[in-house]
């Protein structure tokens, strides 16, 4: 499915479709009339090509496949010299979009074919552990009040609650509140496992309350709750080798962000952003202003 | 007891008490009165743990979920794969087969991916170009065609050689080959890796297809095990010379993967609706006459019967049940799986549910052992990786039927030689599997379901609970804790009642809860059929608890519970209904000599069905006739009376 | 089916194979309502990747209103005439290509309407586009275009732009990306009502009803293909082989 979905194909377009890019983006620096129809393929674009090829097939690209390769770039970037001559770029927004897009996937590509090493997951792991936890959970009891029974359930919630909070019994009597099929006492429930069986509002809610401590009313699909937590235990972090296939997918996450994130930065550097004050205060630092490297994978200024 | 050899130790550990229960009893997870009488009493903060050794919840999931691993899934276009499949179940969001972004409303407990088990694994393989595919002369041929933009020729080759018996030998992926061996593992390492136990379970298992002339008599193979044990072996397939039609030989194929690894495997069966006459035969079945052996060999290995689907509901049909006002619920009764034969009037009874349980009462008299006494689920049996089965949130069966303005209109079987026409809109969102275990793991979910403590669920998920006994009172259902009555004083779905003891009827402690985001309950309904003297089958249903003040008719049945549905705008309103039914029931005719069962069927108040949500979302018109809403429902397995 | 199903047999290489498919042997209709056409269908998402979110893509239009939903037509289908709108609405189709395009490029493409399975090819010749609807699938090296009926229906009753469509999954290209560039750059406008070239009375009947999504439903025919059949009597005995992937 790979092999297919990646064709060789997609990639010489993608070397074709960056360097057209690249050219298309180029032109401003390095305007030089008669470079109208000169097309300039060197090194650079030979190696890239052909490491793009690399890693695809694991192996080098034979002389004659790299000629292909090294063709078919030059084909389409004098299609696409020819398209700019006829104008065809010119605003339109389609083009525009369609190349912006374009540049997207392919910066995407470019972190995708990347095959993470065991210790460059270790290591990410390691630095973001906070993200594979098994989510935290409660144990709580809880006493229900059927609204559709009380002319005030709220009102005899809070009475019942009083109670609970005055006397020195640690739990309630067992005549307080109305029956619900739901077990009074639930253990070791996620958010998750909460939700699905009173409603989010409710689990949220739970989540929130102080551990010890009776409160409410709390209300749920059902009615209104008194309701105790007895344990909680925050998330837990998970192994490595439990965690792995997860790590992989955030790692991939990750890489591709980093990626989009680095080159935006550089874009940002290499144009001279000219935007007025208003503009300036509505997205703030851009990318570019910043060492490269440190650039953080949140979402800041117009790099999105 | 049929199963004591492998459950009777493991069961015994489970309970709270071993000692002096008759042996039936504990197939059924009975917890010792005394233990659970003191439960009661105790404050539940000073010893929370007390007590508790019987299921407190219900686990929600799907038994039957197809991926593109599947050969009629991937020739359908689904390029989920049993990860998507798993990813989806267990809350993520996925993008679907058609580009459509797609997620639960709340997450599944568990899922067993079941994929067909003949030619498992073929199209992602020829797709990826995988050498052992490439290594078949046609199978190189297909592949180039695609690599080459013939495609679209490929593909109808492809469809040809099915269709026309010239599949290359050596490309169906058989038992045995180093594909299928792949195509297996990549299944068993899917469900490994998204196992999760204690919050979500990966079930390993797949669908053993026989369909013979269309007859539909498929099951669907569930492991207890993990991938240790499951990978010792290779799935039982139909194609000959490894595989075959009959349910026999499959049963065959579980008690030696038991043998051979030391495991566990069950088997559901599913679509008795189109099997015409063939699912569950009282005379012969596979050209052989039923006798004890087939009756006690189905009797173990298929605990459980999948009673709805997308391909319509399977619990009763209104010809065999002609009094029962809520038996015409999303029938499918034209014909079998291809529609090649029409429906016969006579071959309902052989299909359905009820009459099946109705009939092994009398083989059980007959053959000494009941071979139907199956509990009940629902699962989707949906084809495209995605088990969606909420009405506003449906992706259909197959990847054509994903959402989309023509889903409504064309036609699903289409026979134009018999007449038998089934049309896309008569696709049910249905349903899910809810198993009462201890814990979210393969072993408890799995022992669950050996001793059938489930019900079927036609998308909701209501909690259903239901207890038989002979002591149960009235006041019972005013008790805080009815699950510590419950099983302290009776047994749960699934389970059998004691002898009975002189001059009582038994009673019935039945209680359900609405889906928290769902809607409202109607009423609560005990199924009853048994079987008089004179070898005659009877079946009656009871109304025992319902929302609202109604009072019976003169005629017995309760008046309608309204409907708040706008089926334009597809909405709906909880203004009628209640959200809890709880109640103790008696039987009125008991007759301490006839064998019995009951089983419980929870009725919600009508809800937009998913053909609504379409029509309001995708502003279509529906065809004439297309049902646009739906009374949900639960079906507890049942519970037995054996005099 | 009725008479459109006909007439595609009618004018099919392969009314046999079709004829077998569906009205032969139980034993080939063992997997039931597995038509070839839904299978064809199916495949597309393999052979051509993701080529169903085209389905998905329209379903999202027509929930958000941009674009017509199928009527549910229960007039019967006499003499083809579901048939001949869509094929119109393909010629129709072409011919706005070209009025869009400055400068009519050497390109020649096919394109699939997903529903009915229908193949067209679109062939470049002297400056113009000669349509040939209906043919067995695309020459080899071609431009795929892969969209559903609606949305040929739309470009061509001038309420949507090709490049529009192609921005929103509507329409997916396979092919290389000069050829798909080479596309969008010449007909990415076609669809626009620009009142210099399209105007509404000018409008063949066909495209407005085609628009109007009158096409509707059970639009169905099957890829015809130059292979040779022949009809077995092999059937597998027992009707399993036959199966073949139709299970559930």
């Amino acid at each position: 499915m790979k092999l297919f979905r990646e064709p060789l194909l997609h990639f010489a377009v993608a070397g074709a479709g960056l360097f057209a890019v690249y050219a298309w983006l180029d032109r401003g620096s390095e305007a030089e009339p008669s470079a109208d129809l000169e097309v300039r393929i060197g090194e650079g674009e030979l190696r890239w090509v052909g490491e793009t090829w690399a890693r695809q097939w694991r192996r080098e690209p034979s002389r004659e496949e790299l000629r292909g390769l090294v063709l078919d770039l030059l084909r389409e970037e004098l299609l696409a010299r020819e398209a700019r001559t006829l104008g065809l770029d010119k605003d339109d927004t389609v083009v525009r979009r369609r190349l912006a897009q374009k540049m997207a996937f392919l910066i995407e590509d470019t972190a995708r074919i990347a095959q993470p090493t065991e210790s460059e997951l270790r290591a990410f792991y390691d630095a973001h552990r906070e993200r594979f936890v098994r989510p935290g959970q409660r144990s709580f009891e809880h006493i229900f009040f059927d609204s559709r029974k009380r002319s005030d359930a709220a009102a005899d919630a809070r009475q019942v609650l009083v109670k609970l909070s005055t006397s020195d019994a640690p739990a309630p009597g067992a005549d307080e509140g109305d029956r619900l099929l739901i077990e009074s006492d639930i253990r070791n429930a996620d958010r998750y496992a909460v939700a699905g069986q009173f409603g989010q509002a409710f689990a949220d809610a739970v989540f929130a309350l102080t551990p010890g401590e009776w409160s409410g009313p709390v209300e749920s699909a059902f009615g209104l709750h008194l309701v105790r937590v007895y344990e909680a235990t925050a998330g837990e972090a998970r192994p490595f080798e439990d965690a792995k296939a997860d790590v992989v997918e955030r790692w991939s996450d990750e890489q591709r962000r980093t990626v989009q994130e680095r080159y935006f930065t550089e874009l940002f550097r290499k144009y001279d952003i000219v935007a007025d004050e208003r503009i300036e205060a509505l997205v703030g630092p851009l990318p570019g202003d910043v060492a490269l490297g440190d650039v953080q994978p949140a979402n800041e200024g117009l790099a999105r | 007891m049929i199963r004591t050899s492998r459950h009777g130790a493991r069961l015994a550990a489970l309970l709270a008490s071993a000692v002096a229960l008759p042996a039936f009893a504990q197939d059924t997870g009975t917890l010792d009165q005394k233990r659970a009488e003191e439960a009661q009493r105790r404050p539940p903060a000073y010893s929370p743990y007390v007590g508790r050794d019987f299921p407190t919840r219900p686990f929600f999931g799907d038994t039957h979920l197809h991926t593109s691993f599947s050969m009629d899934a991937g020739a359908f276009g689904a390029r989920l794969g049993p990860r998507d499949a798993y990813r989806f179940a267990r809350g993520d969001e996925v993008t679907a087969s058609t580009g459509q972004p797609v997620k639960l409303s709340r997450p599944l407990d568990f899922l067993v991916v079941a994929d067909h088990s003949d030619n498992m694994g073929f199209f992602p393989d020829l797709f990826a170009g995988k050498p052992e595919v490439l290594a078949d002369p046609t199978g190189r041929q297909w592949y180039d065609m695609i690599q080459s933009g013939k495609g679209a020729d490929a593909a109808i080759a492809i469809i040809v050689a099915f269709s026309h018996a010239t599949f290359p030998k050596d490309l169906m992926y058989s038992p045995g080959t180093p594909a299928y061996h792949s195509a297996w593992k990549a299944t068993i390492d899917a469900a490994e890796e998204f196992n999760d136990p204690g919050r979500f379970t990966a079930f390993i298992g797949y669908e053993w297809t026989s369909n013979t002339n269309g007859n539909n008599l498929h099951r669907n193979v569930i492991f207890r095990d993990n991938a240790d044990k499951a990978s010792q072996v290779e799935p039982f397939t139909v194609y000959p010379p490894y595989g075959s039609d009959n349910p026999v030989e499959l049963w065959k194929w579980m008690q030696a993967y038991e043998t051979k690894t030391g495991g566990n495997v069950l088997a559901i069966a599913h679509n008795g609706n189109l099997s015409n006459g063939l699912m569950f035969p009282v005379v012969e079945a596979s050209g052989k006459e039923l006798d004890r052996e087939y009756a006690e060999t189905r009797a173990k290995w298929e605990r459980l019967y999948e009673t709805t689907q997308t391909k319509g509901t399977g619990e009763a049909h209104p010809f065999l049940s002609p009094n029962d006002e809520f038996a015409a619920f999303e029938i499918w009764d034209k014909g079998n799986l291809d529609g090649s034969v029409a429906k016969k009037k006579e071959m309902l009874e052989f299909e359905y549910a009820r009459s099946a349980l109705k009939n092994g009462l009398k083989l059980e008299k007959e053959l000494g052992t009941n071979p139907y006494k199956f509990g009940l689920i629902g699962s989707s049996d949906a084809h495209t990786g995605l088990a969606a089965m909420e009405e506003d949130n449906f992706f259909g069966k197959t990847v054509p039927q994903e959402p989309s303005p023509r889903r409504m209109m064309e036609a699903f079987v289409d026979n134009t030689k018999t007449g038998v026409k089934i049309m896309d809109w008569e696709v049910s969102a249905s349903g899910y599997a809810a198993v009462w275990a201890r814990e979210n793991t393969r072993e408890s979910l799995w022992d669950a379901m050996e001793r059938k403590e489930t019900y079927a669920t036609t998308g909701p998920r209501m909690i259903v609970r239901f207890f038989g006994g002979w002591d149960f009172e009235a006041r019972d259902a005013e008790d805080r804790l009815p699950a510590s009555i419950g099983y302290s004083k009776g047994v749960p779905m699934g389970g059998d009642l004691r002898a009975a003891p002189g001059g009582k009827a038994p009673t019935f402690l039945v209680a359900a809860l609405r889906d928290p985001i769902g809607a409202n309950l109607d009423r609560y309904q005990i199924v009853k059929g048994w079987l008089d003297k004179d070898g005659n089958l009877h079946e009656k249903v009871y109304d025992v608890a319902w929302s609202g003040d109604r009072k019976p008719g003169s005629d017995g049945k309760l008046p309608s519970v309204g409907n708040t549905v706008d089926e334009t705008n597809a909405t709906w309103t909880n203004t009628i209904g209640d959200p809890e039914l709880i109640a103790v029931w008696k039987d009125p005719e008991f007759d301490p000599t006839q064998p019995a069962f009951y089983y419980g069927r929870v009725i919600e108040i009508p809800t937009p069905r998913w053909t609504a949500y379409d029509g309001q979302r995708f502003g279509v018109k529906p065809l004439p006739g297309t049902a646009m809403t739906v009374a949900e429902r639960a079906y507890t397995s049942p519970i037995w009376y054996t005099p | 089916m009725g008479g459109y199903w006909q007439h595609l047999q009618a004018v099919s290489r392969l009314s046999m194979t079709a004829g077998l498919i569906f009205a032969s042997s139980p034993a080939v209709l063992a997997c039931g309502y597995h038509d070839d056409v839904s299978m064809a269908r199916g495949m597309m998402n393999w052979v051509y990747p993701e080529a169903l979110h085209v389905l998905g893509a329209i379903s999202t239009a027509v929930a958000e209103r941009r674009l017509a939903p199928p009527l549910s037509d229960k007039a019967p289908d006499l003499f083809g005439s579901r048939y001949r709108r869509t094929a119109e609405a393909l010629e129709r189709f072409g011919e706005a290509l070209g009025e869009s395009a400055d400068r009519m490029p050497a390109l020649s493409f096919s394109i699939v309407l997903l529903e009915p399975m229908l193949w067209t090819r679109y062939e470049a010749a002297g400056g113009r586009l000669r349509t040939q609807v209906h043919v067995t699938g695309p020459k080899a090296g071609d431009l795929v275009l892969v969209s559903g009926e609606a949305v040929i229906g739309g470009i061509v009753a001038g309420r949507l732009a090709t490049g529009e469509a192609i921005e929103r999954g509507l329409i997916r290209l396979y092919g290389s990306e000069s050829q798909k560039a080479v596309f969008v750059g010449a007909f990415r406008s076609a669809g626009n009502a620009r009142p210099d070239t399209i105007k509404p009375a000018a409008m063949s009947r066909a495209a407005q009803s085609v628009a109007g999504g009158e096409t509707a439903m059970p639009l169905r025919s099957v890829p015809i293909t130059a292979l040779s059949i022949r009809q077995s009597t092999a059937f597998g005995a027992d009707g399993t082989l036959a199966c073949g992937p139709g299970h559930h």
